[in-house]
């Protein structure tokens, strides 16, 4: 008799009866005179269309989904982010938005889809697709949870647009039904990352095949996954915790504190911040690392992702220098809103000095790393456009450091009380005095978050066989990927600039809160505007690019359909 | 074996080699790790998170009224917060903790009777808890529109502690199906440790519900 299954690429004939009490209880069954169900000879048809979409098991598809939302969304928030830059060109008025209210709900709106209908959902989207090919496993570790944080992720895009649209968003002044929904769609994202966060975490520890018996040999990108999955479970366990406490406020005929309209932004504002705004970019790290470590190898391509263990002193460096930057990512502690103090703690000053220094050191661990490779390094797109990313995050760290440099002379004071020096020093830094507050926050926010989109890019066109079913154009890619590399710098750099002038980063809600506003605006900043409007509008172009390039991948993929991940059939007699 | 048993699409086994080609005829599964297990030690994780927002927000909230007002009480003077239905589920949950390795002692040495016995009494301890806190919010009167800050942070702190229990009773009802309705509990002994993970995580949310909402008042 012979009996055809279906085999597992990663599963061995050995594992397969690994379990002998298994065995024992078949010979048992098959004693006593009870029969064994038929060997399932043909796959059973699988539901087609939307049906198919919502129950399907196919991580590669379900991670297709999220990098294609994510990178609309991407385009969508683009769009709100040139608006914004378009609204500051004339600092005294308003002229591109209906009002204060409105500019106000397009910079929370710009500032919520490029965090968690953006960055994180395409991270998320290359992770399911990529991770469990690195690790030797088929699919990852709950691929119904994939598709269910999938469903809810994306029925909370919908409805946190939708209640943007409709008077909502975290603004005084709006309905409240819209408001409530606002808050509503919040949780729901938080809960569909959250699972989502499970599911990789999860498959890095249980799913990485016997090639892998240390978590540590498993890939950079796979193990930054493992560290990030982490990190955003507790961020989000946190975001869902102040979105139940505003909503539950919000409930009532009349809201005491939480649930108010001005204070809503500011609640949930962490995200958007120094440092957990770090944590949302991490995985570029190891898009950094697998694309160095892939520029080495002359016959490997970039599809399919060695799954060999990288172990050495080097990698094991790297790892944990990467895994370092987590710790220093995490901000979800910080926040202001209950303790304005907080702005000033040690912890917050000094954190970005700390993720300056870790970037530095993994910088120096893949140079450890590159000196230990036989060969010389292929400059590939993937290479290019994950190291531009990078360079742009450090940037966005020493841009952090600037941002609160000033308040550095109030933590040394803890360790000596003579007032020489810390008059000198306080003399020397007195320009970086009151960054908190100015568009410096916009600054780092705009390069970490665009340093994050860019190695997503990155990891999309490195490994696009696996991730979209066809190849991406290296000819669209490199022009694409120096547009939002040097539209992030012209972005965010002349934002910086504006805020030594004490150009305010968050717009007024309200007319009364303009009216309260002394600032006024300089030439200088009219011109640092104009740059960053201009940067703007070469994100959003190098964004618009990349969206057509995956489009047009996904409708030849569509065309020319081959199994890349067809299972391996094998004949067991 | 019969032509007719192997058109069917059943067989009886009679040869070793027959017994080893049919060891393989379910469909292969990977070798298991504890997925369930893991995977909701990361959500243990995160509901932690969600919990230590909320009583980091009251505590703090606390701490600055009663700073600011001195002699003041933080829970409204029309609430009524009485302290014995929150003991009674402080008390149900620690007895919920033995049935539940109990359960799990159970589904280790196969013995269906006593699994369910257990599942069945700890479910009952959770249906009870969410009983008392119905009684609690009834009882205690907390009008949420009052302007005190104290109601909302209450309420949505009792609110998904209620939420939480059933979602593990939900969890719980679903891998005692799944045990008591399979061939083999040990199998799923991996899900039963998964609830009782979840469960021991509420007992430990409730302790610090108890004593910083209804002891310390």
């Amino acid at each position: 008799m012979t009996i055809t299954e279906t085999k597992p690429a990663n599963i061995t004939t050995s594992e397969l009866v690994s379990d002998e009490s298994e065995l024992a209880h078949s010979e048992q069954a098959v004693s006593s005179g009870r029969t064994l169900a038929p060997a399932q000879t043909s796959p059973a048809p699988s539901p087609q269309g939307l049906a198919g979409l919502l129950s399907t098991g196919d991580s590669a598809l379900i991670g297709r989904l999220w990098v294609f939302f994510g990178l609309g969304f991407g385009v969508f928030s683009m769009v709100a982010g040139m608006l914004l830059a378009a609204e500051r060109l004339d600092a005294d008025a308003i002229n591109v938005f209906a009002g204060h209210r409105a500019h106000f709900l397009f910079f929370s709106l710009h500032q919520v889809s490029l965090v968690l209908l953006c960055v994180v959902p395409m991270f998320v989207g290359l992770a399911h697709s990529i991770v469990p090919k690195q690790i030797g496993a088929n699919s990852v570790a709950f691929p119904r949870l994939s598709t269910a944080a999938f469903a809810t992720w994306l029925i909370g895009a919908g409805l946190l647009v939708a209640s943007w649209g409709i008077d909502g968003g975290l603004a005084a002044g709006g309905g409240q039904e819209a408001t409530e929904l606002s808050l509503l769609s919040l949780a729901v994202i938080s809960i569909a990352l959250m699972a989502a966060s499970i599911n990789l975490a999860s498959t890095v520890i249980l799913q990485r095949s016997q090639s892998f018996p240390r978590l540590t040999d498993v890939p950079f990108f796979a193990l930054a996954i493992l560290v990030v999955g982490g990190l955003w479970l507790i961020s989000f366990g946190v975001l869902l915790g102040n979105v139940m406490v505003m909503w539950t406020d919000a409930r009532g005929v009349s809201a005491a504190k939480y649930g108010l309209g001005e204070n809503l932004y500011e609640q949930i504002s962490w995200i958007f911040t120094q440092q957990q705004v770090f944590a949302w970019a991490l995985p570029l790290l190891g898009v950094a690392g697998d694309a160095l470590y892939g520029s080495f190898s002359k016959s490997t391509p970039s599809w399919p992702p060695a799954t060999k263990p990288i172990t050495g002193q080097a990698q094991n460096t790297t790892k944990f220098v990467l895994s370092l930057f987590a710790i220093v990512s995490f901000g979800a502690a910080i926040q202001g809103f209950f303790n304005p103090e907080f702005y000033s703690s040690p912890v917050y000053v000094v954190a970005p000095f700390l993720a300056a220094l870790v970037l530095l050191a993994l910088l120096r661990a893949f140079g450890l790393l590159a000196g230990e490779q036989p060969n010389s390094p292929r400059p590939t797109l993937g290479f290019m456009l994950g190291f531009m990313s990078f360079a742009l995050l450090l940037g966005a760290v020493v841009l952090a450091s600037i941002r609160t440099v000033g308040r550095l002379v109030g933590v040394l004071d803890i360790f000596s009380d003579e007032p020489g020096w810390q008059e000198d020093l306080d003399r020397l830094l007195s320009p970086f005095d009151n960054l908190l507050g100015t568009t410096a926050g916009s600054s780092v926010f705009h390069a970490v978050l665009l340093a994050g989109f860019l190695g997503a890019i990155a990891a999309l066109y490195m490994w696009a066989p696996g991730v979209l079913g066809h190849k991406l154009r290296a000819a669209v890619g490199l022009p694409a990927g120096l547009l939002i590399f040097g539209g992030a710098v012209l972005y965010a750099v002349p934002e910086m600039v504006s805020g030594f002038w004490g150009q305010p980063d968050v717009p007024a809600a309200s007319a009364a809160q303009a009216q309260a506003q002394t600032f006024v605006a300089n030439n200088g900043v009219e011109a640092a505007n104009v740059a960053s409007f201009v940067g703007a509008c070469a994100v959003l172009l190098g964004v618009a690019l990349v969206a057509l390039d995956v489009l047009a991948a996904l409708r030849q993929a569509s065309q020319h359909k081959t199994p890349a991940t067809q299972p391996e059939l094998a004949e067991v007699s | 074996m019969s032509t007719a048993q192997a058109a069917a699409g059943t067989a009886v086994a009679t040869t070793s080699q027959e017994l080893t080609s049919l060891a393989f005829a379910p469909a292969p599964t990977p070798r298991r790790r504890r997925h369930l297990f893991v995977g909701t030690g990361f959500a243990v994780v995160g509901v932690m998170m969600y919990f230590a927002t909320l009583f980091g927000i009251y505590f703090t909230e606390r701490a600055s009224f009663l700073k600011a007002n001195e002699g003041q009480s933080w829970i409204p003077s029309s609430a009524n917060l009485q302290l014995t239905a929150p003991t009674m589920i402080f008390w149900t949950l620690l007895l919920s903790i033995i049935t539940m390795q109990w359960a799990i002692h159970a589904a280790a040495r196969q013995d269906r009777r006593h699994l369910l016995l257990a599942v069945v009494v700890t479910g009952l301890f959770g249906v009870a808890i969410i009983n008392q806190m119905a009684f609690i919010f009834v009882q205690m009167e907390l009008v949420i529109d009052d302007g005190s800050l104290a109601a909302p942070l209450i309420y949505t702190i009792c609110g998904s502690f209620v939420a939480l229990v059933a979602a593990a009773l939900i969890f719980l009802t679903i891998m005692a199906f799944r045990s008591l309705g399979g061939q083999s509990m040990r199998h799923t002994a991996d899900g039963l440790s998964a609830v009782a993970l979840l469960w021991y995580a509420m007992v430990l949310v409730y302790f610090i519900l108890w004593i910083g909402i209804f002891v310390t008042k």
